[in-house]
């Protein structure tokens, strides 16, 4: 069981299950599992990611990306990012990745750390 | 505005004491994200002195003012919010405001160019039921960018009113102005899933009576907004606080996701459907050379010219111009020459008592050493401080510089946004604690704390330093950098491992670079000077008296050898070196003017300057900043680190002035 730091909300730690992530796996290889970041499995460690989809910190400067969701981040962190305007579905274009990741949301510049960056699943948009 | 609580789950809200009402009942709340243009507006509605800023967290000091248009009305300007719930300090001090004081109304300043997000504390302002006004600011940078909002239908689906405003350039006030005269509560409303609603309803019915709509609270105390639950625990009864504690439960074992997330997710799908509706055209985002002037500053290569640029500026700036030219000026023409020689014959001729001249007049005297010391010599490097800094700060290039030097804080358990009061450390190691705030966990505003008080000069003893290190050379300067830099960094290191709490990743906004308004860097310039002096003058004074009465009763030549084998021996300073460093703990320039002025007099050789003035920057902080750290976190600590910083400094200072000499540096 985990306990979120923030709310207390317990739950079971599903990075830690093998049954799980075969489901995982068995769900993606199919095509069931979906890509945004509602689902149980969406804020825990998923080892198989489907095609197309990437980390932020993995984008090109230059290139744009949709996010898709957030992985190994505690919920008030994810509430934060999306408050910034990197929600689920939203086109960012990113700007710099060193000396720390930059994109630009709506009309507004978001600075965020490589820490940070790899933790946002995003898709490449060509 | 009451002292924020330092532990903020005390269940006793404090209702600020200092809670002016309106004679029409009711103030009017400036709220909204940070960088929006709050304080410029504020200003535009009370024409009163306000620090203006482009970062988060200056205004946390909140700012009130008589309505120009008004005067029986006031205006508060809060701290930013990113997201309510309220999480950290600064939000939560506006969460109070929402709460706490009866408002007439509240006007969000929005970013025109950001609508979405704007929106998104838009409906959590509306479903509050406090009449609203929604100013989209910064259209100015909108219209540049290609958005263009349809006002008209974004007011109807948000059933407050729209004006677009510049506050910059005072565009729209008036009508503001107009439309809050005639404040009107919104009938705004979003539907949440039905668990939701039903206990919205059933909870909503049993709370106690709320400046806000029941609605709203029970929404804040869902999501577990920590100012709700205090209200609550204050205004609601033990067994109906259990009872609103056990619902929320059981509302919560029903979802998956935390509720204040499940709300953020209804909230932004909303908003984005307003957001499609309302959007006539969505932009094409920044071009041109600010923009790419903007990116430059974040590149990890051209970004360090720019900084290189930036840094030579300030120090040509406040060292160069400010201790050099100015303080040349003041000091020895218009203080030495003119006004001193005047003022002592007067005083002369109108006193009968030598003991009272000398005490005034004399070699220790309140005007001729402390007053002389605060007018002449701290005046102009604070003044031309603060002025940089200020365009600094307008510019929108501090947030950018928080980007390049994130690694480097990285080393000491830091991110970038550390930068910020760390560099305003240089100019006011008192003012820069309060800053602190800023950062978001307490681990990182203790550890910034520390760094503050240990290692960073403030600028008049900057000044001071600087002035006399480049008299001698630019090697003394790189010795006295390299050594204060490293201790920094060592101790950060080691506090950061000894500290208990995660290092808070780097998440900052980036706001577009921007040309300084002038009458604002001068208007913040004068507020901060004003606080700066009222500070300044009475310690300075007050130092000066003890200073005279040791003197007279025998006691500092007492003292002066009582510190002479730390001070000869260990330091291998001269014997008057040791009043420099008392009186710096009383202001830390005034410890580095005493020493400034023993070198004009020839008495230092050079490898004493430098070991002085390195153990003098990492002296103790000055009487103030000791003041400000017990009231920020607690006398405990703001005596713990004194005692510890104390003789850490000596200690450095002993081992350089034995590493130079060793080497046989004389220069």
């Amino acid at each position: 069981m985990i306990c979120c730091p923030n709310c207390g909300y317990n739950t079971v730690e599903l990075s830690g299950s093998r049954m799980a992530h075969v489901a995982a796996w068995l769900f993606s290889s199919a095509g069931l599992l979906r890509k945004s970041s509602g689902g149980v499995l969406a804020e825990t460690e998923i080892e198989s990611r489907p095609d197309g989809v990437c980390t932020l910190a993995e984008v090109k400067p230059g290139s744009h990306a949709r996010v898709v969701g957030f992985s190994q981040l505690t919920p008030v962190r994810c509430e934060q990012l999306r408050a910034y305007g990197l929600t689920p579905g939203r086109c960012v274009q990113v700007i710099q990745q060193s000396p720390e990741t930059a994109v630009q949301v709506e009309n507004t510049e978001l600075a965020l750390e490589a820490g940070l960056a790899s933790k946002v699943n995003v898709e490449e948009v060509k | 505005m009451a002292k924020v609580d330092k532990h903020l789950g005390a269940p006793e809200p404090q209702i600020p004491d200092e809670a002016v009402q309106s004679a029409n009942g009711g103030s009017i709340a400036l709220v909204g994200h940070p960088n929006v243009g709050k304080s410029v507006l504020f200003q535009r509605l009370t024409g009163r002195y306000v620090t203006v800023s482009n970062y988060p967290g200056t205004t946390v000091q909140m700012a009130r003012g008589a309505a120009e248009s008004n005067p029986d009305t006031v205006v508060l300007d809060t701290p930013g919010v990113v997201t309510l719930p309220a999480r950290s300090e600064d939000e939560q001090v506006t969460a109070r405001v929402l709460l706490h004081e009866p408002l007439r109304v509240i006007v969000q300043v929005g970013d025109a160019k950001n609508l979405r997000r704007t929106l998104l504390l838009s409906v959590q302002l509306a479903e509050m039921g406090v009449p609203m006004v929604l100013a989209l600011n910064m259209m100015d940078e909108a219209d540049s960018r290609g958005v263009a909002i349809d006002e008209q239908m974004l007011s109807k689906h948000l059933s407050v009113p729209v004006v677009p405003t510049v506050a910059t350039a005072g565009e729209g006030v008036d009508e503001l102005v107009a439309v809050a005269q005639k404040p009107r509560a919104p009938s705004f409303r979003i539907t949440y899933a039905r668990e939701i609603e039903t206990a919205l309803d059933e909870i909503g019915a049993v709370l106690p009576e709320a400046p806000v709509a029941a609605r709203a609270l029970a929404l804040m105390w869902l999501s577990k907004d920590a100012v709700a639950e205090q209200w609550l625990a204050a205004y609601a009864d033990q067994p109906l606080y259990a009872q609103l504690e056990a619902r929320r439960e059981e509302l919560q074992s029903s979802l998956d996701e935390s509720l204040s997330t499940v709300f953020q997710h209804t909230r932004l799908a909303y908003v984005d459907r307003i957001a499609t509706a309302v959007l006539l055209k969505s932009g094409t985002g920044a071009r041109g050379l600010v923009a790419a002037l903007g990116h430059l500053a974040t590149h990890p290569l051209w970004g360090l010219p720019v900084l290189g640029v930036a840094l030579y500026g300030l120090y040509w700036f406040v060292g160069i111009f400010g201790a050099g030219t100015l303080v040349g000026l003041l000091e020895e023409n218009l203080f030495g020459e003119l006004v001193n020689p005047w003022v002592t014959a007067w005083v002369t001729r109108a006193l009968p008592v030598p003991l009272l001249v000398d005490f005034l007049v004399g070699d220790i005297g309140l005007w001729t050493m402390g007053m002389t010391y605060a007018l002449a010599l701290i005046l102009p490097i604070v003044t031309t401080f603060f002025l940089a800094f200020g365009v600094l700060e307008d510019s929108g290039y501090l947030p950018r510089l928080s980007v390049l030097t994130n690694r480097v804080f990285r080393l000491m358990g830091l991110n970038g946004q550390a930068v910020l009061p760390m560099v305003l450390g240089l100019g006011c190691v008192t003012m820069a604690t309060l800053t602190t705030r800023v950062l978001q966990s307490r681990r990182d505003r203790l550890l910034v704390i520390l760094l503050l008080a240990l290692a960073v000069p403030c600028s008049a003893q900057l000044g001071v330093v600087l002035g006399m290190l480049g008299s001698i050379s630019l090697a003394a300067t790189m010795i006295w950098m390299a050594v204060v830099l490293g201790v920094l960094f060592a101790v950060g290191w080691l506090a950061a491992r000894v500290l208990a709490g995660e290092r808070s990743p780097l998440l900052v906004e980036l706001p577009p670079l921007r040309f300084p308004l002038l009458s604002n860097v001068v208007i913040k310039t004068l507020a901060r000077l004003e606080w700066y002096l009222k500070e300044v003058i009475p310690l300075f004074l007050l130092g000066t008296a003890i200073m005279f009465v040791l003197q007279q009763i025998g006691v500092l030549p007492w003292l002066i050898r009582a510190g002479e084998p730390l001070v000869v021996g260990w330091l291998g300073l001269p014997a008057e070196a040791s009043s420099a460093f008392l009186l710096g703990f009383l202001r830390r320039d005034f410890g580095a003017t005493g020493l400034f002025v023993m070198e004009s007099q020839g008495l230092l050789s050079p490898l004493q300057v430098v070991v002085a003035m390195v153990t003098i920057t990492l002296f103790v902080p000055c009487v103030a900043s000791v003041f400000v750290i017990a009231k920020e976190r607690s006398t405990r600590l703001a005596i713990g680190m004194t005692v510890v910083i104390f003789p850490a400094a000596f200690l450095v200072g002993g081992l350089l002035q034995r590493g130079l000499a060793s080497l046989g540096w004389l220069l």
